[in-house]
């Protein structure tokens, strides 16, 4: 328990580091990254306090507006509750595809919120901002791609039978 | 009771968004209040030591990746500024000849004797050894025999002629001998005695039949005073002396004192 709540509060603070790293280098969001990956994945009440604390401090250390980021991400994970439920993620494209415009989505909505937030007027999105959502969600998206493969493929060398792609959380 | 259990399950997975949107909602309409500034202070206060860093040092590599990218860009600007450089060089070599020429007129008309009819011409390069060719000939009124100069220094004598090029013999040809006078280097006007030179075919000129009284040094001015040529042109100096016992003669070396390798403008004096 002690553990946890020291390695939340180190882990907390090195993803602050390292989405100001990526946000300096025009990477994708790291947080956005864990935050949407780890829902309906890891149920840790620990990562998730620290995600939330982190999402809050990032709109104001970022300069976006305080509550930005954890507004923009909470209508990406309604949506991406939404899409869980009602479309069945059994195929590969089904699976993967909502990512990419959840991520789109998440950049889109942070660029909104944060011009709202900073000047009280709604922002002028460019094709190269549109250009770079994109490559960024689709980074994301590989990167999710490739955590599930290499999950996978753990699961299958540590000898438990393999069952579908992905983390998957099992009830008893 | 199984589809109440799975209801309960889909209710917990919309715990976490709605807690999201709650506390981003509650954060965003206090940012837009502006009721936000101590949970900012907080935040920074916490926060800054950390991403500060690490803020710097993605500038710091955004700035290195960028100059990486700019590496093409680098290239052709380089390529156009050499461009640029090869049409500076070209118009300071052309300017460096015209001052060169500007520095050989000024010399000639400087003569004593301005009665020569001379035609300037520009040195095209060798063509064997100890031969120099012009870019003038016998369209500019240059025949075999012309003495050609720069200022008070003899070159050589022109020995070939054709339309537009003439070729020049240098006074370091075998072919070369003319009966010279020998001043003092103290005192110009002083004629110590007379010689004869010849080419040697290397890099000097000997000169021969120096009087052993005549008292002549190391450094004494050689002036040409030959039919063949244009009187009172000097070859060079002196450079070295050797006495012999039994002669009564004293021979040497001339140097000219003119680099003939290094001409560019010369005058081939046509009527003298």
């Amino acid at each position: 328990m002690v553990i946890e709540i020291l390695a939340s509060i180190v882990g907390l603070f090195a993803l602050l580091s390292i989405e100001h790293l990526f946000i300096s280098l025009g990477f994708f969001s790291i947080w956005a990254f864990l935050t949407i990956y780890s829902y309906q994945k890891l149920h840790s009440p620990f990562l998730w306090i620290s995600l939330i604390l982190v999402g809050g401090a990032l709109g104001s250390t970022v300069g976006i507006g305080t509550g930005t980021y954890l507004l923009s991400v909470a209508i990406c994970l309604l949506l991406l509750y939404l899409i869980k439920s009602f479309i069945p993620d059994d195929s590969f494209l089904a699976k993967y595809l909502p990512y990419i415009f959840i991520f789109f989505l998440f950049y889109i909505l942070r660029d909104v919120f944060g011009e709202i937030s900073n000047n009280g007027v709604f922002p002028s999105i460019q094709w190269s901002d549109i250009l770079s959502f994109t490559i960024s969600s689709i980074v994301s998206t590989g990167l999710v791609i490739l955590i599930d493969l290499a999950y996978v493929q753990f699961r299958h060398n540590g000898g438990i039978s393999r069952k579908g792609t992905g983390i998957e959380i099992r009830r008893r | 009771m199984k589809k109440r259990k799975i209801e309960v399950v889909k209710d917990r997975k919309i715990v976490l968004p709605v807690i999201f949107l709650v506390l981003g909602i509650l954060l965003f309409s206090l940012e837009l209040l502006k009721a936000d500034s101590a949970i900012d202070t907080a935040i920074h206060w916490v926060s800054d030591p950390v991403t500060v860093g690490s803020e710097n040092a993605g500038e710091s590599i955004s700035d290195y990746l960028g100059i990486l990218f700019d590496i093409p860009k680098v290239q052709k600007e380089l390529n156009s500024l050499k461009v640029k450089l090869f049409n500076y060089e070209s118009q300071i070599a052309y300017i460096s000849i015209l001052e060169e020429e500007n520095s050989s007129l000024r010399q000639e008309l400087n003569l004593g004797n301005k009665e020569h009819v001379y035609v300037e011409a520009k040195v095209l390069g060798n063509v064997q050894e100890n031969t120099i060719r012009i870019n003038a000939g016998e369209n500019q009124g240059i025949q075999i025999g012309d003495t050609v100069s720069l200022g008070y220094s003899f070159v050589g004598i022109v020995i070939d002629v054709t339309e537009d090029i003439s070729t020049i013999r240098s006074p370091y040809s075998k072919s070369s001998t003319f009966k010279v006078r020998i001043a003092s280097s103290e005192d110009k006007k002083d004629l110590i005695g007379t010689a004869v030179v010849v080419g040697s075919g290397e890099e000097y000129i000997s000169i021969e039949n120096i009087s052993k009284n005549s008292g002549v040094k190391v450094g004494d001015y050689v002036i040409l005073n030959d039919e063949k040529v244009v009187d009172n042109l000097v070859l060079g100096k002196i450079s070295e002396l050797e006495s012999d016992p039994a002669s009564i003669y004293v021979n040497g070396k001339v140097e000219t004192v003119v680099n003939l390798a290094e001409l560019i403008s010369v005058f081939v004096c046509t009527e003298w």
